[in-house]
Protein backbone atom coordinates (compact mmCIF):
# COMPACT_ATOMS: atom_id res chain seq x y z
CA UNK A 1 0.00 0.00 0.00
CA UNK A 2 1.10 3.34 -1.01
CA UNK A 3 0.94 5.73 1.89
CA UNK A 4 3.24 8.51 0.64
CA UNK A 5 2.37 12.24 1.92
CA UNK A 6 0.83 12.86 -1.93
CA UNK A 7 -1.27 9.76 -2.11
CA UNK A 8 -2.98 11.35 1.05
CA UNK A 9 -3.01 14.65 -0.51
CA UNK A 10 -5.09 13.13 -3.01
CA UNK A 11 -7.28 11.50 -0.56
CA UNK A 12 -7.98 14.61 0.99
CA UNK A 13 -8.97 16.23 -1.98
CA UNK A 14 -11.77 13.08 -2.36
CA UNK A 15 -12.81 13.98 1.54
CA UNK A 16 -13.44 17.30 0.54
CA UNK A 17 -16.56 15.87 -1.99
CA UNK A 18 -18.05 15.11 1.72
CA UNK A 19 -18.30 18.97 2.39
CA UNK A 20 -20.70 19.53 -0.45
CA UNK A 21 -22.91 16.95 0.95
CA UNK A 22 -25.77 18.87 1.97
CA UNK A 23 -29.00 18.59 4.31
CA UNK A 24 -32.48 19.27 2.56
CA UNK A 25 -33.11 23.06 1.21
CA UNK A 26 -34.15 25.01 4.46
CA UNK A 27 -33.32 22.51 7.12
CA UNK A 28 -30.92 24.85 9.27
CA UNK A 29 -33.90 27.29 9.47
CA UNK A 30 -36.09 25.63 11.80
CA UNK A 31 -33.71 23.50 13.72
CA UNK A 32 -33.32 25.51 16.79
CA UNK A 33 -36.67 25.99 16.99
CA UNK A 34 -37.52 22.23 16.92
CA UNK A 35 -35.27 21.88 20.23
CA UNK A 36 -36.73 24.78 21.42
CA UNK A 37 -40.22 23.38 21.06
CA UNK A 38 -39.25 19.58 21.93
CA UNK A 39 -37.57 20.80 25.20
CA UNK A 40 -40.78 23.27 26.16
CA UNK A 41 -42.90 20.08 25.52
CA UNK A 42 -40.30 18.19 28.21
CA UNK A 43 -40.66 20.74 30.62
CA UNK A 44 -44.39 20.93 30.15
CA UNK A 45 -44.85 17.03 30.03
CA UNK A 46 -46.80 14.89 32.93
CA UNK A 47 -44.28 12.58 35.20
CA UNK A 48 -45.79 9.25 33.61
CA UNK A 49 -44.80 11.28 30.01
CA UNK A 50 -41.22 12.51 30.88
CA UNK A 51 -40.44 8.93 31.89
CA UNK A 52 -41.54 7.76 28.68
CA UNK A 53 -39.43 10.53 27.07
CA UNK A 54 -36.63 9.31 28.74
CA UNK A 55 -36.62 5.40 28.89
CA UNK A 56 -38.36 5.08 25.22
CA UNK A 57 -38.28 1.43 25.88
CA UNK A 58 -41.27 2.05 28.36
CA UNK A 59 -43.29 4.41 26.18
CA UNK A 60 -43.50 1.22 23.42
CA UNK A 61 -44.17 -1.02 26.22
CA UNK A 62 -47.54 1.49 27.24
CA UNK A 63 -48.37 1.82 23.27
CA UNK A 64 -48.37 -2.13 22.86
CA UNK A 65 -50.91 -2.35 26.22
CA UNK A 66 -52.85 0.61 25.58
CA UNK A 67 -53.26 -1.04 21.78
CA UNK A 68 -53.71 -4.54 22.80
CA UNK A 69 -55.67 -5.94 25.50
CA UNK A 70 -54.50 -9.20 25.11
CA UNK A 71 -50.80 -7.99 25.72
CA UNK A 72 -52.34 -5.81 28.65
CA UNK A 73 -54.10 -9.11 30.10
CA UNK A 74 -50.82 -10.77 29.67
CA UNK A 75 -48.69 -8.88 31.16
CA UNK A 76 -50.98 -8.17 34.00
CA UNK A 77 -50.80 -11.90 34.89
CA UNK A 78 -46.99 -11.77 34.53
CA UNK A 79 -47.04 -8.79 36.65
CA UNK A 80 -48.91 -10.45 39.23
CA UNK A 81 -47.16 -14.45 39.10
CA UNK A 82 -44.45 -12.37 39.94
CA UNK A 83 -45.43 -10.39 42.79
CA UNK A 84 -47.18 -13.71 43.94
CA UNK A 85 -43.61 -15.35 43.74
CA UNK A 86 -41.66 -12.65 45.59
CA UNK A 87 -44.29 -12.66 48.67
CA UNK A 88 -44.10 -16.49 48.85
CA UNK A 89 -40.09 -16.08 48.44
CA UNK A 90 -39.96 -13.44 50.85
CA UNK A 91 -41.99 -15.63 53.31
CA UNK A 92 -39.94 -18.77 52.71
CA UNK A 93 -36.27 -16.82 53.77
CA UNK A 94 -38.10 -15.57 56.55
CA UNK A 95 -38.24 -18.66 57.81
CA UNK A 96 -35.02 -20.25 56.56
CA UNK A 97 -32.44 -19.11 59.30
CA UNK A 98 -34.99 -20.60 61.68
CA UNK A 99 -35.05 -24.21 59.86
CA UNK A 100 -31.67 -24.33 59.83
CA UNK A 101 -31.40 -24.17 63.67
CA UNK A 102 -31.41 -27.49 64.72
CA UNK A 103 -31.34 -28.96 67.94
CA UNK A 104 -28.61 -30.90 69.35
CA UNK A 105 -29.36 -34.47 71.40
CA UNK A 106 -32.52 -34.11 70.99
CA UNK A 107 -33.83 -35.83 67.85
CA UNK A 108 -37.15 -35.86 68.83
CA UNK A 109 -37.50 -31.68 69.35
CA UNK A 110 -36.08 -31.97 66.13
CA UNK A 111 -38.40 -33.70 64.10
CA UNK A 112 -41.14 -31.84 66.12
CA UNK A 113 -39.76 -29.03 64.17
CA UNK A 114 -38.85 -27.23 67.40
CA UNK A 115 -36.31 -24.36 66.74
CA UNK A 116 -33.88 -24.45 69.88
CA UNK A 117 -31.66 -26.99 71.07
CA UNK A 118 -31.71 -27.97 74.55
CA UNK A 119 -28.61 -29.56 75.76
CA UNK A 120 -28.55 -32.15 78.48
CA UNK A 121 -27.84 -29.31 80.82
CA UNK A 122 -31.00 -27.11 79.19
CA UNK A 123 -28.61 -24.26 78.55
CA UNK A 124 -29.59 -23.20 74.67
CA UNK A 125 -26.88 -23.47 72.38
CA UNK A 126 -27.04 -22.07 69.20
CA UNK A 127 -25.18 -22.80 65.97
CA UNK A 128 -22.22 -20.35 64.59
CA UNK A 129 -23.67 -19.97 61.46
CA UNK A 130 -27.08 -18.93 62.14
CA UNK A 131 -27.30 -15.03 62.63
CA UNK A 132 -30.68 -14.44 62.80
CA UNK A 133 -32.06 -12.38 65.54
CA UNK A 134 -35.76 -13.25 64.97
CA UNK A 135 -37.54 -14.35 67.96
CA UNK A 136 -37.70 -17.98 67.57
CA UNK A 137 -38.50 -18.80 70.85
CA UNK A 138 -41.56 -16.94 71.31
CA UNK A 139 -43.24 -20.32 70.83
CA UNK A 140 -41.38 -22.00 73.68
CA UNK A 141 -41.93 -20.39 76.75
CA UNK A 142 -41.08 -22.56 79.84
CA UNK A 143 -43.59 -25.45 80.35
CA UNK A 144 -44.63 -25.39 76.65
CA UNK A 145 -45.66 -28.57 74.66
CA UNK A 146 -42.00 -29.70 74.72
CA UNK A 147 -41.47 -30.09 77.81
CA UNK A 148 -38.02 -28.50 77.86
CA UNK A 149 -37.11 -25.81 80.41
CA UNK A 150 -35.77 -22.80 78.49
CA UNK A 151 -34.67 -20.08 80.40
CA UNK A 152 -33.60 -16.69 78.84
CA UNK A 153 -29.40 -16.50 78.95
CA UNK A 154 -27.15 -14.76 77.57
CA UNK A 155 -25.00 -16.86 74.72
CA UNK A 156 -22.37 -16.06 72.25
CA UNK A 157 -21.70 -18.52 69.22
CA UNK A 158 -19.10 -21.14 69.85
CA UNK A 159 -15.45 -20.47 69.79
CA UNK A 160 -15.88 -16.89 70.64
CA UNK B 1 -24.04 27.79 -0.71
CA UNK B 2 -22.06 27.15 2.73
CA UNK B 3 -20.20 24.03 3.95
CA UNK B 4 -22.63 22.21 5.80
CA UNK B 5 -18.54 21.09 7.89
CA UNK B 6 -18.13 24.94 8.71
CA UNK B 7 -21.12 26.73 7.69
CA UNK B 8 -18.43 28.80 5.64
CA UNK B 9 -18.20 28.73 2.00
CA UNK B 10 -15.42 26.20 0.86
CA UNK B 11 -12.46 28.65 -0.29
CA UNK B 12 -10.99 25.97 -2.67
CA UNK B 13 -7.75 24.99 -0.12
CA UNK B 14 -6.15 21.91 -0.78
CA UNK B 15 -5.30 21.84 3.12
CA UNK B 16 -7.84 21.37 6.13
CA UNK B 17 -7.11 24.45 7.90
CA UNK B 18 -5.27 23.31 11.41
CA UNK B 19 -7.38 25.29 13.67
CA UNK B 20 -11.30 25.03 14.04
CA UNK B 21 -13.88 27.00 12.07
CA UNK B 22 -14.30 31.28 13.41
CA UNK B 23 -15.64 30.34 17.00
CA UNK B 24 -17.15 32.89 18.87
CA UNK B 25 -15.52 34.57 21.73
CA UNK B 26 -15.33 32.59 24.80
CA UNK B 27 -16.65 35.02 27.23
CA UNK B 28 -19.53 35.92 25.05
CA UNK B 29 -20.26 32.07 24.42
CA UNK B 30 -20.04 31.54 28.69
CA UNK B 31 -22.65 34.85 29.06
CA UNK B 32 -25.34 32.86 26.63
CA UNK B 33 -24.45 29.40 28.53
CA UNK B 34 -24.99 31.35 32.02
CA UNK B 35 -28.01 33.06 30.79
CA UNK B 36 -29.49 29.59 29.27
CA UNK B 37 -28.69 27.76 32.44
CA UNK B 38 -31.35 30.33 34.54
CA UNK B 39 -33.65 29.32 31.57
CA UNK B 40 -33.04 32.03 29.21
CA UNK B 41 -34.30 30.18 25.66
CA UNK B 42 -33.26 32.71 23.98
CA UNK B 43 -29.76 32.26 24.74
CA UNK B 44 -29.79 28.67 24.14
CA UNK B 45 -31.25 29.48 20.89
CA UNK B 46 -28.24 31.36 20.03
CA UNK B 47 -25.90 28.67 21.19
CA UNK B 48 -27.93 26.03 18.99
CA UNK B 49 -27.80 28.53 16.08
CA UNK B 50 -23.79 28.45 16.11
CA UNK B 51 -23.03 25.15 16.36
CA UNK B 52 -25.92 23.19 14.74
CA UNK B 53 -24.63 22.95 11.53
CA UNK B 54 -21.10 21.46 12.51
CA UNK B 55 -22.55 19.29 14.82
CA UNK B 56 -24.98 18.34 12.22
CA UNK B 57 -22.19 17.83 9.90
CA UNK B 58 -20.55 15.73 12.23
CA UNK B 59 -22.85 13.10 12.77
CA UNK B 60 -23.98 13.23 9.22
CA UNK B 61 -20.26 12.18 8.18
CA UNK B 62 -20.49 9.69 10.90
CA UNK B 63 -24.16 8.06 9.73
CA UNK B 64 -24.08 8.70 6.18
CA UNK B 65 -27.77 9.01 7.25
CA UNK B 66 -29.71 11.92 7.07
CA UNK B 67 -33.03 11.02 9.40
CA UNK B 68 -30.39 9.71 11.93
CA UNK B 69 -28.05 12.47 11.79
CA UNK B 70 -31.38 15.01 12.49
CA UNK B 71 -32.18 12.70 15.32
CA UNK B 72 -29.42 12.83 16.84
CA UNK B 73 -28.30 16.25 16.50
CA UNK B 74 -31.48 17.11 18.03
CA UNK B 75 -30.94 15.27 20.52
CA UNK B 76 -27.39 16.52 21.68
CA UNK B 77 -28.91 20.06 21.54
CA UNK B 78 -31.74 18.38 23.99
CA UNK B 79 -29.46 16.53 26.61
CA UNK B 80 -26.68 19.69 26.46
CA UNK B 81 -29.54 21.96 27.69
CA UNK B 82 -30.35 19.30 30.08
CA UNK B 83 -26.76 19.04 31.35
CA UNK B 84 -26.28 22.25 31.52
CA UNK B 85 -25.66 22.67 35.33
CA UNK B 86 -23.00 20.50 34.96
CA UNK B 87 -20.95 22.33 32.68
CA UNK B 88 -18.05 23.62 34.51
CA UNK B 89 -17.38 25.52 31.85
CA UNK B 90 -13.42 23.73 31.96
CA UNK B 91 -13.61 23.42 28.32
CA UNK B 92 -15.35 25.44 25.66
CA UNK B 93 -19.18 24.96 25.57
CA UNK B 94 -18.13 24.14 21.58
CA UNK B 95 -15.74 21.55 22.81
CA UNK B 96 -18.62 20.18 25.25
CA UNK B 97 -21.25 19.92 22.90
CA UNK B 98 -19.16 18.17 20.31
CA UNK B 99 -18.00 15.64 22.87
CA UNK B 100 -21.77 14.93 23.50
CA UNK B 101 -22.60 14.42 19.78
CA UNK B 102 -19.27 12.10 19.28
CA UNK B 103 -21.03 9.73 22.12
CA UNK B 104 -24.19 9.84 21.42
CA UNK B 105 -23.34 9.07 17.52
CA UNK B 106 -20.86 6.32 18.48
CA UNK B 107 -23.17 4.79 21.40
CA UNK B 108 -25.98 4.86 18.36
CA UNK B 109 -23.47 3.28 15.59
CA UNK B 110 -22.38 0.51 18.27
CA UNK B 111 -26.45 -0.05 18.70
CA UNK B 112 -26.87 -0.57 14.71
CA UNK B 113 -23.67 -1.82 13.93
CA UNK B 114 -25.23 -4.77 11.17
CA UNK B 115 -27.75 -2.69 10.20
CA UNK B 116 -25.35 0.02 7.95
CA UNK B 117 -27.72 2.15 5.76
CA UNK B 118 -26.94 5.07 3.46
CA UNK B 119 -29.18 7.46 2.63
CA UNK B 120 -26.90 9.83 0.78
CA UNK B 121 -27.57 13.83 1.16
CA UNK B 122 -27.51 15.71 -2.13
CA UNK B 123 -24.47 17.35 -3.38
CA UNK B 124 -24.21 20.65 -3.39
CA UNK B 125 -23.72 22.14 -7.10
CA UNK B 126 -21.34 23.83 -5.89
CA UNK B 127 -18.93 20.22 -5.78
CA UNK B 128 -18.94 20.31 -9.55
CA UNK B 129 -16.88 23.65 -9.75
CA UNK B 130 -14.69 22.95 -7.47
CA UNK B 131 -11.03 22.81 -9.14
CA UNK B 132 -10.20 19.41 -7.00
CA UNK B 133 -12.81 17.34 -7.44
CA UNK B 134 -12.94 18.28 -11.46
CA UNK B 135 -9.11 17.26 -11.61
CA UNK B 136 -10.44 13.92 -9.86
CA UNK B 137 -13.12 13.07 -11.95
CA UNK B 138 -11.11 14.77 -15.41
CA UNK B 139 -7.58 12.45 -14.98
CA UNK B 140 -6.74 10.14 -17.28
CA UNK B 141 -6.98 7.25 -14.64
CA UNK B 142 -9.74 4.09 -14.47
CA UNK B 143 -12.33 6.81 -12.48
CA UNK B 144 -12.57 9.37 -15.71
CA UNK B 145 -15.78 7.54 -16.33
CA UNK B 146 -16.96 7.77 -12.62
CA UNK B 147 -19.65 10.69 -11.42
CA UNK B 148 -19.08 12.35 -8.42
CA UNK B 149 -22.52 11.40 -7.31
CA UNK B 150 -20.70 7.41 -7.79
CA UNK B 151 -17.43 9.07 -6.09
CA UNK B 152 -19.72 10.58 -3.18
CA UNK B 153 -21.52 7.01 -2.90
CA UNK B 154 -17.88 5.09 -3.07
CA UNK B 155 -16.00 7.17 -0.74
CA UNK B 156 -19.29 6.68 1.57
CA UNK B 157 -18.64 3.22 1.53
CA UNK B 158 -15.21 3.03 2.11
CA UNK B 159 -15.83 5.11 5.22
CA UNK B 160 -18.28 3.29 6.77
CA UNK B 161 -16.21 0.33 6.64
CA UNK B 162 -13.80 2.40 9.35
CA UNK B 163 -13.99 1.93 12.65
CA UNK B 164 -16.19 4.45 14.14
CA UNK B 165 -13.19 6.17 16.01
CA UNK B 166 -11.15 6.25 12.89
CA UNK B 167 -14.25 7.47 11.05
CA UNK B 168 -14.54 10.05 13.55
CA UNK B 169 -10.86 11.37 12.96
CA UNK B 170 -11.22 11.73 9.72
CA UNK B 171 -14.14 13.42 9.63
CA UNK B 172 -13.56 15.80 12.43
CA UNK B 173 -9.91 16.28 10.07
CA UNK B 174 -10.20 16.28 6.83
CA UNK B 175 -13.73 16.89 6.40
CA UNK B 176 -14.66 19.48 9.05
CA UNK B 177 -11.11 20.93 9.18
CA UNK B 178 -10.71 20.83 13.30
CA UNK B 179 -7.25 20.57 14.49
CA UNK B 180 -5.37 18.19 16.03
CA UNK B 181 -5.68 19.30 19.74
CA UNK B 182 -9.45 20.42 19.20
CA UNK B 183 -9.79 16.61 18.12
CA UNK B 184 -8.39 14.97 20.95
CA UNK B 185 -9.95 17.32 23.58
CA UNK B 186 -13.29 16.05 21.57
CA UNK B 187 -12.20 12.58 21.82
CA UNK B 188 -11.05 12.30 25.78
CA UNK B 189 -7.67 11.37 24.43
CA UNK B 190 -3.79 12.28 23.53
CA UNK B 191 -2.73 14.41 20.67
CA UNK B 192 -0.43 11.15 19.71
CA UNK B 193 -3.77 8.86 19.33
CA UNK B 194 -5.21 11.11 16.99
CA UNK B 195 -2.35 11.43 14.71
CA UNK B 196 -2.17 7.58 14.99
CA UNK B 197 -5.67 7.13 14.01
CA UNK B 198 -5.76 9.65 11.34
CA UNK B 199 -2.53 7.70 9.77
CA UNK B 200 -4.57 4.27 9.93
CA UNK B 201 -7.93 5.55 9.12
CA UNK B 202 -6.22 7.11 5.63
CA UNK B 203 -3.90 4.42 4.93
CA UNK B 204 -7.43 1.92 5.35
CA UNK B 205 -9.49 4.51 3.01
CA UNK B 206 -6.22 4.96 0.60
CA UNK B 207 -6.69 0.90 -0.27
CA UNK B 208 -10.62 0.75 -0.01
CA UNK B 209 -10.37 3.79 -2.86
CA UNK B 210 -7.29 2.95 -4.94
CA UNK B 211 -9.13 2.78 -7.93
CA UNK B 212 -10.32 6.34 -7.52
CA UNK B 213 -6.78 7.83 -6.76
CA UNK B 214 -4.07 8.00 -8.67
Amino acid sequence: MNTAPEEFEQLRKLLKLKRYEQPPPGYFNNFSTRILNRLEEQASATPLERLGQESPWLKRLFGILDNSPMAAGVFGVIVSGLLLSGIVYSQYVDQGPAIAMSLEGTPDLSNAGAMASVSDTSAIRVRADVSSTNAVFSGMMPGSSFGAMVQPVSFSPEGR
Amino acid sequence: MTDPASGKVPEGSNEPAESSPAKPPITEEMELVNRAREGDMAAYDDLVRRYQERIYATVYHMTSNHEDANDLAQESFIKAYQALKSFKGGSSFYTWIYRIAVNKTINFLKQRKNRAQMSLNDLDFNAEHDPDLVALISDKTPRRDIGLSELQEKLNAALLKLSEHHRLVVTLHDVQGLSHEEIAKIMDCNIGTVRSRLFYARQQLQAYLSDYLK
